[in-house]
């Protein structure tokens, strides 16, 4: 290569990298490490044990207390419960839940709208460590966290049948209340 | 001065003193970039430019300057308070926390039912013999009544209808109801069940209790009353008899 253009890159360059480098002189500046350990999330999390089971608890019964729903029927007065097991795992400083179960979740016969009414109450399994329910409001418990992990709670869905129910309504319904995506709600809340 | 370069390849001493600058550049330049690497601190933004000059515009007065300022802060104030709002109220209640569901397949209730009837049909035609009645004789049939609902109830006669009736005769007869073993057993003059006169005969006072599928034979007698005065000869009266069950509990 011609030895003036050799030159011209050379400047060229020169000029670049000497402005590129303009006002990398900083002052001091030094750094160190703070060990703050690790922080680690808390669970809430709900899951159903076991199968639920009905029973007839109504004040006058025939045939026992216990209920199968696939071939006995429900007439004005009776009181059933649905009871099941759910385990709820609550882990956290500061967590709170409400538990409760899903109204929208249930799908009752028109024809019985006011007729068939629900309730539910729930008991934590006494265990070390277990989380607290306290009732808070119908149908809703507060839950606070205990030592432990998991909870076991007991759940038992009551349905009544009302009985002033009068005349012929409501008589021979299939799926009058149908309980089969019946859900249970475990619902953070800010303590 | 011999030189021992050949005429053709020596450089002018001009460009032999532009060599060793632009190597003195380049040797500066490399030198730079090692401090920097050395040093890892970030340049100092360059000096920028000097802005190129212009005309400047002719400025507003002062009080018109402060109010157009003020103004468009203000105008920026609302536009950032709007779409501050805007976003909240779109995304209102959606700043959730955890929350967790189990399903629970409940399976479903079925309601049952309530029903009576007589000799299996809810509207019988009592087979009462067409024999014409003297005073103190009576007819006699049987019906069998079933709880034939899912649940106990309390079976009882409501009321009494007289449909027909001619030469006042309902008004002489007396009807009694009662529950029987068999149809044999079903025989005037009984005892245990309930009498009274055909046009106001019910039972309200002594309802018969039947579990869910129990049946029951009862025993109907109709009698002409040995009272009868005679301007009933010859007179027929039909009736219908008007059941009613409630729903008991066990």
């Amino acid at each position: 290569m011609n030895k003036l253009t050799k030159g011209a890159i050379a400047t060229a360059a020169g000029i670049a990298l000497l402005l590129g480098g303009a006002g990398t002189f900083a002052l001091w500046n030094g750094q160190t490490t703070i060990a703050g350990g690790t922080i680690s999330s808390g669970t809430l999390a709900i899951a159903s044990t076991g199968t639920p089971t009905w029973k007839d608890i109504s004040s006058t019964v025939v045939g026992g207390t216990t209920f199968d729903p696939t071939s006995q029927k429900i007439v004005p007065g009776d009181v059933l419960t649905l009871t099941q097991q759910v385990i709820l795992s609550t882990t956290g400083k500061n967590l709170k839940a409400t538990f409760t179960y899903d109204p929208t979740s249930i799908i009752t016969d028109p024809a019985l709208a006011s007729l068939l009414t629900t309730s539910l109450s729930a008991s934590a399994v006494v265990a070390t460590g277990a989380a607290t329910l306290t009732a808070a409001g119908a149908n809703t418990y507060t839950v606070t966290p205990g030592t432990a992990a998991t909870t076991t709670v007991n759940v038992v869905f009551t349905v009544t049948f009302d009985s002033t129910t009068s005349g012929v309504v409501g008589q021979n319904l299939a799926n009058a209340l149908k309980l089969t995506g019946l859900s249970y709600t475990l619902t953070q809340v800010r303590p | 001065m011999a030189s021992y370069y050949p005429k053709s390849r020596k450089p002018r001493r001009g460009l032999r003193f532009a060599n060793r600058v632009i190597f003195l550049f380049a040797i500066g330049g490399f030198t730079a970039i090692a401090f920097r690497a050395l040093l890892g601190v970030k340049p100092v933004e360059a000096p920028q430019a000097p802005a190129p000059v212009s005309v400047p515009l002719p400025a507003l007065p002062v009080e018109k300057r402060r109010k157009s300022k003020a103004r468009s802060l203000v105008g920026a104030l609302t536009f950032l308070t709007a779409t501050v709002t805007l976003s909240l109220l779109a995304t209102s209640g959606s700043y959730a926390l955890w929350n967790g569901k189990t399903v629970i397949n409940g399976s479903s209730l079925d309601t049952g039912n309530i029903s009576l009837t007589v000799n299996t049909v809810t509207s019988y035609t009592l087979a009462l013999p067409t024999t014409a009645l003297a005073p103190g004789k009576s007819v006699l049939a049987t019906a069998t009544v079933k709880n034939a609902g899912s649940t106990p109830v309390s079976a009882r006669v409501a009321s009494t209808s007289i449909i027909s009736n001619t030469n006042g005769l309902a008004d002489s007869l007396t009807l009694t109801l009662t529950p029987v073993a068999s149809a044999g057993a079903c025989i005037a003059g009984l005892a245990g069940g309930t009498t009274a006169a055909l046009p106001s005969f019910n039972t309200a006072a002594a309802p018969y209790a039947m579990p869910a599928g129990a049946s029951q034979l009862v025993c109907f007698e109709l009698k002409l009353d040995s009272t009868a005065p005679s301007s009933v000869q010859g007179g027929s009266a039909t009736f219908r008899l008007n059941l009613i069950a409630d729903q008991t509990r066990p």
